[in-house]
């Protein structure tokens, strides 16, 4: 074996400032089987440079190690660079910065931790061995979730670039909240005016396929290759033969509240989902309908002059083959009915029923009254941030309620000139360009501006709506009544958005929006390739951002499947035959199917997350990734630079995620605890939690996905199983079974990781 | 016998809200719950917070602890009492430096055991979420028939992280049970409004203001009584109508009952035993 | 010290008061004022302010910038009710009325006197342990009913009085 060549990163000061390079340095060169170098910035091309001069210059360097930020960030720099001349596994990465520099703050304990985590690295490099790729087929079809103005204009970006679209949408018709709002900022123009052309376009797309009344159930495969399952409602009216005629609904005696206008008119059983939806045919809303829960009417299908009412439709399941998924499912109002910003009161509305009425087809007419009885309302009070900025329902800033509110104040400014409109807020928010200057127009409108936050809304007796407000800017502690109150309701992302996170698995905030894989440069990206977010699934944002979004992801799709073969690595199980005894444990383990009767492991179905490894008696089969003489080796080298070490290990995703949140976030946790890496915990067999004791370790930590979130099914399931046999074996030896310690964890909560850390370390404290 | 509780007095009851500790002492056995008094008991502390929150705090854990000897649950009928007692006991169990504090006092001067581990019932949840509204119902055998309104008092609904006897915002607990007692009820606007009491302390005017605000608010709704779950609110809502009258220059004449007299009244228990003679309000026009 | 100051009667901000404060409110858990961002929501549903004229939104103004004295000794912050509507409705959590509790301990500390009937509340808890003894209470006919005649039991009271006073007592000279 040859040498190992080990780089240590300053980032700036960004590590240097805590972690003493010249020292660690000073301390490595003294093995004389390292070569070793320090930069500036190592990711920089003379950082790069440098790490591949090095290679030219010490032949006997056959692999490496990259003392730097996290794995997360510059792990794929770093591979293309030591491609260029080992193979693309033959090196480590140590993560100095967030798991290290940037939680603590004294020196000599950084530096010490700094040099145990790089002290594993280099162990477990030794156990290296390159990993070689293959070549995959990659299929160019693209599903699109959701059809709303994001998901829509992507699904048109893609296929006018040629790719076949499948659009899967789960309401009757395709155009989501646009179809509801009434006019759109920053250009006022009519939002149905600008919706409808671009549904009509969708609809006579040539490659996009649509499926309404469908959501996606199941996934599976990866990148090039997903499989997906799509559920398909009925709609027991025939999409071919349905005119739109509307004889149905005439005719249906049942009379249910109207969805599409947020239950402020009246609609039947079997209705047209709008004007101008697409498709413009009818459906029936299944719990609703006579016939289809009680057996009796069936008058629509008796009165249809086209034939099209079909009770025989059935719910049904297909599964679409598809290169890349688009998620563009959306945000919903949030319901503040428990909370003290709801009234109850008919004319309390949201801002969503407000642009109802403006809408000339809407449900008034395009008359703005007040519900209660149909009166002109001669106070219109908009009333911000109703459940957003609030610690106890939204923290996050509901993004563009500022810019709508003002756009319907202007509005109603225009509609009613001699109104009084009031307008309570903290704030207001319009950055962006053209914004300010739009805010600008509307304080020409004669808009009372409330500097400040009602408490609750109240009513008299006869039912005239007020509260009471304190005005930071006239120092005056006012009553404002009104005939209308328009709440800025907050965002929140849909159910839709929610049920796809889980079934796709993929990351959420703890604001339940779906994330990104880096909010600044890989916005639309997921920690899932070949997955990407759009529009206001990912935050509420406006039509703009959501269109902006929809072209990033249609044009990072267009790269990805550029191609019709894709070259992936064997990041797979492989299985000794030698040392098989074909018990079984490994087949029932893996929940992908990969290992075949005759014991040999598929790679293209094998997703690398190593549950096999952990079950398997005879040590006989072994990820490429991570063997088991890596993950020890590791282990060794982090108890040698430092004996008193938790040993954390982490998931790839949450866990590690976590603890790279608690670092960028600056949540200082003790020292003690060091981070090792597994694709999964659903990897660690019992002797892999036992070890490090065995080797002096303080105590090891399992920070799991939580169950149900997990990236490999029950990879946390199958670990705690083997957390709980190994506390057991502890007990049995009598070791103090608190020292081992299993942690479920999602991946924005650093305050989670820092405080599991803090509490562990805290108890060992006290035990000594 | 479902329940069997420790019962805390508290200050205003116990010295002059007889009519609440009548109607409690004469409805809940027969709704199940056994009432213990309690013999070392004291002010919860609550009036204090703003002169001293140590001694407040004191004074609550003084009264849990005195309970606790006894291995028993806790009755509070009083708002106040009741935030006060398991909010000390949240904070005990959140601070460690508190917790010893008070425990090392409690222990050194009085003698007394602090555990903390105890549940803390007060009116409200005690009548729907231990014996339960269905238990009323079934019980009710003179159902009150009046438009009630109901006053929870803010130490009932507030606040929520304390853990309180019903939501903070749209309460409905006290509701529940009118309706199960054959009454009618209603939200109203004011409904969470402050009574006032607290403020008679510092600023005798402005609390008499807002008891009779709240009065007229429920005289205006159309309400025939209120109910109320309080002592402290009881004092002024009930006990000094007359005077918050003329403080806001309006007559008032709304009929104020505890929430228990109003079950004792339904369920048929002897009125004489319900203290119905000691309401200041004009109770008798509708019995 | 640097800074800000107020030119109207040139005191300055108090920081090792305001850090004091922090830490008080921590013990009680409650978060650090410093959140406030001033939106005046406590204010509008003050139960105080309309007839008092307490803004608790302007208290939280002061305690973050530290200017403390002032608010410890003004009068407004006694008038607050204690109905924890600021507290319960903060969209921050913070809790304009724990934070007044805490100022208003500090002036009775700092030998401020007490506002209104607090020296007979506090006096009858030291004596009986209750802040009033029960009374003869009259009905509408003017007839007077005791614990007694109604045949309700003797009240419990602290057993060990001297103990229950000495332990409020020193509790009084003791910091949060
Ligand atoms: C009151 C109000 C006024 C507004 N005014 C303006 C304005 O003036 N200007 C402006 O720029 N923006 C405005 N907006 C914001 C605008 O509505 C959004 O930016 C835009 O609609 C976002 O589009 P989207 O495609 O991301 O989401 P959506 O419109 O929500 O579309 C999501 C689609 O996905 C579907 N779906 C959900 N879950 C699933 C699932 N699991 N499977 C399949 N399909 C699913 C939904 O049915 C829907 O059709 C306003 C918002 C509100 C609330
Ligand atoms: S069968 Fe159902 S949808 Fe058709 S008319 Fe009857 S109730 Fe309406
Ligand atoms: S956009 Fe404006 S109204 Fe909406 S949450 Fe943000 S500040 Fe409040
Ligand atoms: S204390 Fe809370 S409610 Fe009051 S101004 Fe500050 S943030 Fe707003
Ligand atoms: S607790 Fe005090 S400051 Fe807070 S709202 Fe009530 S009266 Fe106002």
């Amino acid at each position: 074996m040859g040498k190992t060549a080990v780089f240590l990163c300053h980032c700036g000061d960004n590590i240097a400032a805590t972690v003493d390079i010249e020292k660690l340095k000073k301390e490595f060169s003294k093995d004389k089987n390292l070569v070793v170098k320090n930069h500036m910035f190592l990711c920089s091309e003379a950082g790069q440079q440098m790490i591949l001069d090095t290679l030219d210059k010490n032949k006997d360097v056959d692999r490496l190690v990259i003392a730097s930020c996290s794995p997360k960030h510059h792990w794929n720099i770093f591979k293309d660079c030591v491609k260029q001349k080992l193979n693309a596994y033959m090196f480590e990465m140590a993560n100095i910065r967030e798991h290290c520099s940037w939680v603590h703050s004294d020196r000599e304990e950084a530096t010490k931790k700094a040099y145990s985590i790089i002290k594993g690295a280099i162990n477990k490099v030794q156990h290296h061995e390159p990993i070689g790729t293959v070549d995959v087929p990659v299929n160019r079809d693209v599903l699109v979730i959701g059809a709303g103005i994001a998901g829509m204009h992507a699904s048109l970006e893609l296929a006018d670039k040629g790719f076949h679209v499948y659009l899967v949408e789960k309401e009757a018709s395709i155009g989501g909240n646009m179809t509801k709002l009434g006019r759109t900022f920053p250009t006022d123009d009519c939002s149905m005016c600008t919706v409808s052309p671009i549904m009509n376009e969708v609809k006579a797309h040539p490659n996009i396929e649509l499926l309404t009344l469908s959501e996606v159930v199941g996934l599976s495969g990866r990148v090039g290759d997903y499989n997906v399952t799509v559920e398909t409602k009925p709609r027991y009216v025939d999409l071919d033969r349905c005119t739109a005629c509307g004889l149905c609904t005439e005719k249906c005696p049942v009379s249910i509240p109207n969805n599409y206008n947020l239950g402020l008119d009246k609609t039947k059983a079997i209705h047209i989902p709008f004007d101008g939806s697409v498709p413009n045919a009818a459906f029936i809303e299944e719990e609703a309908c006579l016939k289809i829960n009680k057996g009796v009417c069936g008058i629509c299908e008796k009165v249809c002059p086209a034939d099209a009412v079909d009770f025989n439709q059935k719910k049904e399941r297909r599964e679409l083959k598809v290169g890349a998924i688009v998620v563009a499912t959306g945000y919903q109002q949030t319901d503040l009915s428990n909370t003290e910003y709801y009234y109850e009161h008919p004319d309390v509305i949201t801002g969503l029923e407000l642009e109802r009425m403006i809408v000339p087809s809407g449900p008034t007419g395009g008359k703005v009254v007040c519900p209660s009885d149909g009166r002109e309302p001669k106070t219109i009070t908009f009333i911000q941030c109703a459940g957003s900025r609030d610690k106890r329902h939204k923290e996050y800033c509901s993004n563009i309620c500022c810019m709508y509110s003002i756009k319907n104040a202007k509005i109603m400014r225009a509609k009613f000139p001699d109104a009084t409109i009031n307008m309570c807020y903290i704030d207001i928010r319009a950055p962006g360009r053209r914004n300010e200057e739009y805010y600008a127009l509307a304080r020409e409108k004669n808009i009372n501006m409330i500097m400040g936050r009602p408490s609750q809304i109240m009513d008299t007796p006869d039912g005239r709506l007020f509260f009471d407000v304190f005005d930071k800017a006239t120092n005056k502690f006012m009553r404002v009544e009104s005939d209308l109150i328009v709440l800025a309701t907050a965002l929140e992302p849909s159910e839709g958005t929610k049920r796809m996170a889980k079934v796709l698995h993929l990351q959420y905030g703890l604001d339940k929006f779906l994330s990104p894989l880096h909010v600044k440069i890989a916005p639309v990206d997921t920690t899932t390739e070949g997955i990407y977010i759009i529009g206001t699934a990912e935050g509420p944002k406006s039509i703009q951002d959501s269109i902006t979004d929809a072209g990033a992801a249609a044009s990072r799709v267009a790269t990805i499947l550029k191609d019709d073969v894709a070259t992936v690595d064997l990041t797979t199980a492989v299985i000794d035959p030698d040392k098989c005894t074909r018990c079984g444990l490994c087949r029932e383990a893996c929940r992908y199917g990969a290992i075949t009767e005759s014991y040999e492991v598929v790679d293209m179905a094998c997703k690398g997350c190593g549950k096999c490894v952990s079950v398997c008696p005879e040590d006989a089969i072994e990820i490429r990734h991570l063997t088991k003489a890596q993950l020890r080796a590791q282990v060794d080298g982090i108890l040698e630079g430092d004996p008193d070490s938790v040993i954390a290990y982490t998931t790839e995703t949450c866990g590690y995620n976590a603890a790279d949140i608690a670092g960028t976030s600056r949540m200082e946790y003790p020292s003690m605890v060091k981070v090792v890496k597994l694709p999964c915990v659903g990897r660690l067999s019992v002797e892999d939690i036992l070890y490090p004791f065995e080797k002096g370790a303080k105590g090891v930590m399992i920070f799991a996905c939580p169950k149900g979130l997990c990236h490999y099914v029950d990879g946390t399931e199958a670990a705690e199983e083997k957390y709980m046999k190994a506390r057991e074996i502890l007990e049995e030896k009598g070791v103090d079974v608190n020292r081992l310690r299993f942690v479920e964890i999602l991946t924005p909560d650093g305050q989670k990781f820092q405080r599991s850390c803090r509490e562990m370390a805290e108890y060992l404290k006290g035990v000594q | 016998m479902i329940r069997k509780l420790g019962f805390y007095p508290g200050c205003v009851m116990s010295a002059e809200q007889y009519a609440y500790e009548m109607s409690i002492r004469e409805v809940l056995p027969d709704l199940g719950v056994e009432l213990v008094d309690l013999e070392n008991t004291s002010c919860c502390g609550a009036p204090l917070r703003s002169v001293n929150l140590l001694m407040q705090m004191y004074l609550s854990a003084r009264n849990i602890a005195v309970c606790e000897e006894k291995g028993l649950d806790m009755f509070v009928p009083c708002a106040l009492g009741h935030l006060s007692l398991v909010e000390t006991k949240n904070r005990l169990n959140n601070s460690k430096e508190l917790r010893e504090k008070i425990v090392k006092k409690l222990k050194e001067n009085e003698g007394l055991e602090y555990r903390g581990d105890l549940e803390i019932y007060h009116t409200v949840d005690l009548l729907h979420d231990v014996i339960g509204v269905e238990r009323i119902k079934e019980k009710v055998s003179n159902p009150v028939k009046w438009k009630i309104a109901c006053h929870y008092g803010c130490h009932t609904i507030r606040y929520t992280e304390a853990g309180r006897p019903d939501a903070a915002e749209h309460p409905s607990k006290m509701e529940e049970i009118i309706k199960a007692i054959g009454g009618e009820t209603w939200n109203y606007s004011e409904k969470l409004n402050c009574c006032g009491a607290p403020l008679m302390v510092t600023h005798k005017e402005a609390a008499l203001t807002k008891t009779g605000e709240k009065l007229k608010a429920v005289k205006d709704r159309g309400f025939d009584a209120l109910a109320i779950v309080c002592p402290y609110g009881g004092r002024l809502l009930d006990g000094k109508q007359e005077k918050a009258g003329s403080t806001i220059g309006e007559k008032l004449d709304v009929p104020v009952f505890y929430l228990t007299q109003l079950v004792g009244l339904a369920v048929g228990r002897n009125p004489d035993r319900l203290g119905l003679n000691l309401n200041l309000s004009p109770v008798d026009r509708l019995i | 010290m640097m800074g800000l100051t107020d030119l109207f009667n040139m005191s300055k901000p108090e920081g090792d008061k305001q850090k004091e404060l922090i830490r008080q409110l921590a013990v009680l858990g409650v978060k650090n004022p410093s959140l406030c961002f001033q939106c005046a929501k406590c204010t509008s549903g003050c139960e105080a302010m309309k007839l008092l004229e307490l803004q608790p939104h302007s208290v939280m103004a002061s305690v973050k910038t530290g200017f403390l004295d002032e608010m410890m000794n003004s009068d407004v912050i006694w008038a607050c009710v204690g109905c924890f509507k600021c507290k319960e409705r903060c969209p921050q959590e913070m809790s304009p009325v724990d934070v007044m509790f805490i100022l208003k301990n500090w002036y009775v500390m700092s030998g401020g006197s007490l506002p209104g009937d607090y020296q007979n509340l506090l006096q009858g808890i030291l004596s009986t342990g209750y802040i009033q003894e029960p009374v003869e209470v009259l009905d509408k006919d003017n007839k007077g009913w005791s614990r007694e005649k109604l045949g309700l039991p003797k009240r419990g009271h602290p057993k060990n009085i001297n103990g229950f006073m000495s332990a409020l007592s020193q509790l009084a000279a003791e910091k949060l």
